[in-house]
Protein backbone atom coordinates (compact mmCIF):
# COMPACT_ATOMS: atom_id res chain seq x y z
CA UNK A 1 0.00 0.00 0.00
CA UNK A 2 1.23 3.51 -0.81
CA UNK A 3 2.97 5.04 2.20
CA UNK A 4 2.14 8.60 1.17
CA UNK A 5 -0.94 10.17 2.63
CA UNK A 6 -3.68 11.21 0.25
CA UNK A 7 -5.47 14.39 1.29
CA UNK A 8 -7.70 15.88 -1.41
CA UNK A 9 -9.05 19.42 -1.22
CA UNK A 10 -12.77 19.72 -1.92
CA UNK A 11 -14.16 23.01 -3.18
CA UNK A 12 -17.62 22.96 -1.63
CA UNK A 13 -19.68 25.34 -3.73
CA UNK A 14 -21.06 25.44 -7.25
CA UNK A 15 -22.06 29.12 -7.15
CA UNK A 16 -21.00 31.28 -10.11
CA UNK A 17 -18.46 33.94 -9.15
CA UNK A 18 -17.48 32.02 -6.05
CA UNK A 19 -14.57 33.59 -4.16
CA UNK A 20 -13.84 30.23 -2.58
CA UNK A 21 -12.27 28.99 -5.79
CA UNK A 22 -9.16 31.10 -5.21
CA UNK A 23 -9.03 29.93 -1.62
CA UNK A 24 -9.27 26.30 -2.70
CA UNK A 25 -6.42 26.75 -5.18
CA UNK A 26 -4.28 28.41 -2.51
CA UNK A 27 -5.00 25.65 0.01
CA UNK A 28 -4.42 22.96 -2.60
CA UNK A 29 -0.99 24.45 -3.34
CA UNK A 30 -0.12 24.41 0.36
CA UNK A 31 -1.10 20.74 0.65
CA UNK A 32 0.74 19.89 -2.56
CA UNK A 33 3.98 21.26 -1.16
CA UNK A 34 3.88 18.98 1.87
CA UNK A 35 6.33 16.11 1.71
CA UNK A 36 4.77 12.68 1.84
CA UNK A 37 1.32 13.97 0.93
CA UNK A 38 -0.50 13.49 -2.35
CA UNK A 39 -3.49 15.63 -3.08
CA UNK A 40 -6.11 16.54 -5.68
CA UNK A 41 -8.39 19.51 -6.12
CA UNK A 42 -12.00 18.38 -6.34
CA UNK A 43 -14.62 20.83 -7.54
CA UNK A 44 -18.13 19.69 -6.61
CA UNK A 45 -19.41 21.65 -9.61
CA UNK A 46 -17.77 19.01 -11.78
CA UNK A 47 -19.32 16.06 -9.97
CA UNK A 48 -22.76 16.23 -11.62
CA UNK A 49 -24.76 14.46 -8.96
CA UNK A 50 -28.46 14.02 -9.79
CA UNK A 51 -30.92 16.12 -7.81
CA UNK A 52 -33.92 13.78 -8.00
CA UNK A 53 -32.56 11.50 -5.28
CA UNK A 54 -30.03 11.75 -2.45
CA UNK A 55 -27.73 9.82 -0.15
CA UNK A 56 -25.83 6.71 -1.14
CA UNK A 57 -28.37 6.02 -3.88
CA UNK A 58 -26.59 8.64 -5.99
CA UNK A 59 -23.05 7.44 -5.36
CA UNK A 60 -20.61 8.54 -8.03
CA UNK A 61 -17.97 5.80 -8.47
CA UNK A 62 -15.10 8.22 -9.10
CA UNK A 63 -15.93 10.46 -6.15
CA UNK A 64 -16.46 7.48 -3.85
CA UNK A 65 -13.15 5.97 -4.94
CA UNK A 66 -11.41 9.26 -4.25
CA UNK A 67 -12.90 9.42 -0.76
CA UNK A 68 -12.08 5.76 -0.12
CA UNK A 69 -8.46 6.39 -1.07
CA UNK A 70 -8.24 9.53 1.06
CA UNK A 71 -6.60 9.55 4.47
CA UNK A 72 -7.95 12.99 5.18
CA UNK A 73 -10.04 15.70 3.56
CA UNK A 74 -9.82 19.46 3.37
CA UNK A 75 -13.16 21.14 2.79
CA UNK A 76 -13.10 24.69 1.47
CA UNK A 77 -16.55 25.98 2.29
CA UNK A 78 -18.16 29.38 1.89
CA UNK A 79 -20.70 30.63 4.37
CA UNK A 80 -24.12 31.13 2.77
CA UNK A 81 -26.78 32.53 5.11
CA UNK A 82 -24.80 31.36 8.14
CA UNK A 83 -24.62 27.77 6.86
CA UNK A 84 -22.98 25.45 4.35
CA UNK A 85 -23.95 25.17 0.68
CA UNK A 86 -26.71 22.65 0.14
CA UNK A 87 -24.86 21.14 -2.80
CA UNK A 88 -21.90 20.28 -0.59
CA UNK A 89 -24.19 18.37 1.78
CA UNK A 90 -25.76 16.64 -1.21
CA UNK A 91 -22.33 15.49 -2.40
CA UNK A 92 -21.00 14.49 1.03
CA UNK A 93 -24.11 12.45 1.81
CA UNK A 94 -23.40 10.15 -1.15
CA UNK A 95 -20.78 8.25 0.88
CA UNK A 96 -20.52 6.68 4.32
CA UNK A 97 -17.99 3.86 4.69
CA UNK A 98 -15.48 5.93 2.72
CA UNK A 99 -15.29 8.48 5.56
CA UNK A 100 -15.16 6.41 8.73
CA UNK A 101 -12.23 7.28 11.00
CA UNK A 102 -10.68 9.70 8.52
CA UNK A 103 -9.48 13.19 9.34
CA UNK A 104 -11.14 16.32 8.04
CA UNK A 105 -10.27 19.98 8.30
CA UNK A 106 -12.46 22.88 7.24
CA UNK A 107 -11.43 26.15 5.62
CA UNK A 108 -14.25 28.61 6.11
CA UNK A 109 -14.67 31.42 3.61
CA UNK A 110 -16.79 34.52 4.12
CA UNK A 111 -17.36 37.93 2.63
CA UNK A 112 -17.45 39.38 6.13
CA UNK A 113 -14.88 39.44 8.86
CA UNK A 114 -15.49 36.19 10.71
CA UNK A 115 -13.62 33.86 8.36
CA UNK A 116 -16.49 31.48 7.86
CA UNK A 117 -16.64 30.52 11.52
CA UNK A 118 -20.41 30.07 11.39
CA UNK A 119 -20.26 27.69 8.44
CA UNK A 120 -17.57 25.72 10.22
CA UNK A 121 -19.71 25.44 13.33
CA UNK A 122 -22.74 24.33 11.34
CA UNK A 123 -20.77 21.75 9.40
CA UNK A 124 -19.06 20.05 12.34
CA UNK A 125 -22.02 17.89 13.46
CA UNK A 126 -22.61 16.76 9.88
CA UNK A 127 -19.02 15.62 9.48
CA UNK A 128 -19.13 13.85 12.83
CA UNK A 129 -22.24 11.92 11.83
CA UNK A 130 -20.58 10.90 8.57
CA UNK A 131 -17.86 9.23 10.62
CA UNK A 132 -15.14 11.79 9.92
CA UNK A 133 -12.83 13.03 12.67
CA UNK A 134 -12.58 16.79 12.80
CA UNK A 135 -9.35 18.54 13.72
CA UNK A 136 -9.23 21.53 16.05
CA UNK A 137 -7.51 23.94 13.69
CA UNK A 138 -9.56 25.68 11.02
CA UNK A 139 -8.69 27.75 8.01
CA UNK A 140 -10.37 31.15 8.17
CA UNK A 141 -10.58 33.38 5.10
CA UNK A 142 -12.37 36.67 5.74
CA UNK A 143 -13.25 39.30 3.15
CA UNK A 144 -12.87 36.72 0.45
CA UNK A 145 -13.61 39.08 -2.45
CA UNK A 146 -10.57 41.17 -1.55
CA UNK A 147 -8.13 38.46 -0.50
CA UNK A 148 -6.71 37.85 -3.97
CA UNK A 149 -5.41 39.97 -6.83
CA UNK A 150 -6.87 39.77 -10.32
CA UNK A 151 -4.56 36.85 -11.11
CA UNK A 152 -5.83 34.84 -8.17
CA UNK A 153 -2.70 35.37 -6.05
CA UNK A 154 -3.35 35.78 -2.36
CA UNK A 155 -2.37 39.26 -1.13
CA UNK A 156 -1.34 38.62 2.46
CA UNK A 157 0.49 35.45 1.62
CA UNK A 158 2.76 35.29 4.66
CA UNK A 159 -0.10 35.40 7.15
CA UNK A 160 -2.14 32.76 5.40
CA UNK A 161 0.80 30.43 4.80
CA UNK A 162 1.58 30.61 8.51
CA UNK A 163 -2.02 29.80 9.41
CA UNK A 164 -2.20 26.96 6.92
CA UNK A 165 1.01 25.52 8.29
CA UNK A 166 -0.65 24.95 11.67
CA UNK A 167 -3.85 23.69 10.07
CA UNK A 168 -2.02 21.20 7.84
CA UNK A 169 0.34 20.13 10.59
CA UNK A 170 -2.61 19.04 12.67
CA UNK A 171 -4.50 17.50 9.74
CA UNK A 172 -1.50 15.47 8.58
CA UNK A 173 -0.79 14.25 12.10
CA UNK A 174 -4.40 13.20 12.54
CA UNK A 175 -4.46 11.53 9.12
CA UNK A 176 -1.37 9.48 9.98
CA UNK A 177 -2.69 8.44 13.36
CA UNK A 178 -6.11 7.47 12.03
CA UNK A 179 -4.62 5.54 9.13
CA UNK A 180 -2.56 3.53 11.58
CA UNK A 181 -5.62 3.01 13.73
CA UNK A 182 -7.85 1.94 10.85
CA UNK A 183 -5.32 -0.61 9.73
CA UNK A 184 -4.01 -1.91 13.04
CA UNK A 185 -6.16 -1.15 16.07
CA UNK A 186 -9.34 -3.14 16.55
CA UNK A 187 -12.37 -1.87 18.40
CA UNK B 1 -21.81 -9.14 -1.43
CA UNK B 2 -23.17 -11.54 1.17
CA UNK B 3 -21.49 -10.97 4.52
CA UNK B 4 -20.89 -14.70 5.00
CA UNK B 5 -18.46 -14.53 2.10
CA UNK B 6 -16.11 -12.60 4.32
CA UNK B 7 -16.27 -14.81 7.38
CA UNK B 8 -13.14 -16.81 7.93
CA UNK B 9 -14.51 -18.95 10.77
CA UNK B 10 -16.70 -22.06 10.48
CA UNK B 11 -20.44 -21.48 10.20
CA UNK B 12 -21.32 -23.52 13.32
CA UNK B 13 -19.71 -21.16 15.84
CA UNK B 14 -21.75 -19.72 18.67
CA UNK B 15 -22.93 -16.10 18.74
CA UNK B 16 -20.09 -14.86 20.92
CA UNK B 17 -17.50 -16.33 18.57
CA UNK B 18 -19.32 -14.89 15.61
CA UNK B 19 -18.91 -11.43 17.05
CA UNK B 20 -15.18 -11.91 16.77
CA UNK B 21 -15.31 -13.26 13.23
CA UNK B 22 -12.68 -11.62 11.08
CA UNK B 23 -13.53 -10.12 7.74
CA UNK B 24 -11.37 -11.09 4.80
CA UNK B 25 -10.67 -8.40 2.23
CA UNK B 26 -12.67 -9.11 -0.94
CA UNK B 27 -10.01 -7.37 -3.02
CA UNK B 28 -6.73 -8.86 -1.80
CA UNK B 29 -7.62 -11.64 0.65
CA UNK B 30 -5.86 -10.14 3.67
CA UNK B 31 -7.48 -10.10 7.09
CA UNK B 32 -9.21 -6.77 7.65
CA UNK B 33 -9.19 -4.70 10.82
CA UNK B 34 -12.49 -3.96 12.53
CA UNK B 35 -12.05 -0.40 13.79
CA UNK B 36 -15.50 1.14 14.17
CA UNK B 37 -19.17 0.58 14.88
CA UNK B 38 -21.47 3.00 13.07
CA UNK B 39 -25.20 3.51 12.93
CA UNK B 40 -26.27 3.58 9.30
CA UNK B 41 -29.58 5.39 8.93
CA UNK B 42 -30.05 4.14 5.39
CA UNK B 43 -30.75 0.68 6.82
CA UNK B 44 -34.39 0.21 7.67
CA UNK B 45 -34.24 -1.88 10.82
CA UNK B 46 -33.01 -1.56 14.36
CA UNK B 47 -31.20 -3.41 17.09
CA UNK B 48 -32.17 -3.45 20.74
CA UNK B 49 -29.30 -1.36 22.03
CA UNK B 50 -29.95 1.67 19.86
CA UNK B 51 -33.46 1.17 18.52
CA UNK B 52 -34.49 4.56 19.85
CA UNK B 53 -32.44 6.13 17.08
CA UNK B 54 -33.46 3.79 14.26
CA UNK B 55 -31.08 2.72 11.54
CA UNK B 56 -28.87 -0.35 11.60
CA UNK B 57 -25.56 -1.00 13.27
CA UNK B 58 -22.63 -1.55 10.94
CA UNK B 59 -19.08 -2.67 11.55
CA UNK B 60 -16.38 -0.78 9.62
CA UNK B 61 -13.38 -2.83 8.49
CA UNK B 62 -10.24 -1.58 6.74
CA UNK B 63 -7.71 -3.75 4.93
CA UNK B 64 -4.13 -3.06 6.09
CA UNK B 65 -2.76 -4.43 2.81
CA UNK B 66 -4.72 -2.61 0.12
CA UNK B 67 -6.75 -0.05 2.08
CA UNK B 68 -10.15 -1.42 1.03
CA UNK B 69 -13.02 -0.44 3.32
CA UNK B 70 -16.04 -2.62 3.97
CA UNK B 71 -19.12 -2.34 6.12
CA UNK B 72 -20.75 -5.40 7.63
CA UNK B 73 -23.95 -5.64 9.60
CA UNK B 74 -23.09 -5.97 13.27
CA UNK B 75 -22.92 -9.60 14.39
Amino acid sequence: MNSSLFIPVILGTVRKGRASENVAKFVFEQVRQREGVETALVDIREQKFPSDDAGEQIKDPAFSELCARADGLVLVVPEYNHAYPGMLKHVLDSNLKEYIHKAVGICGVSAGGFGGTRVIQSLLPVLRELGLVTIFWDGNFSGAQNLFDSNGKILDEATHIKRMDKFLGELIWMSKVLRYGRENISI
Amino acid sequence: MDEKTFLSEPQNMNHKDAQKARMICPKCGAEMNHHAMKIDYSIDDSFEDHSIFGGGLQEAHTCPQCGDIELRRAQ
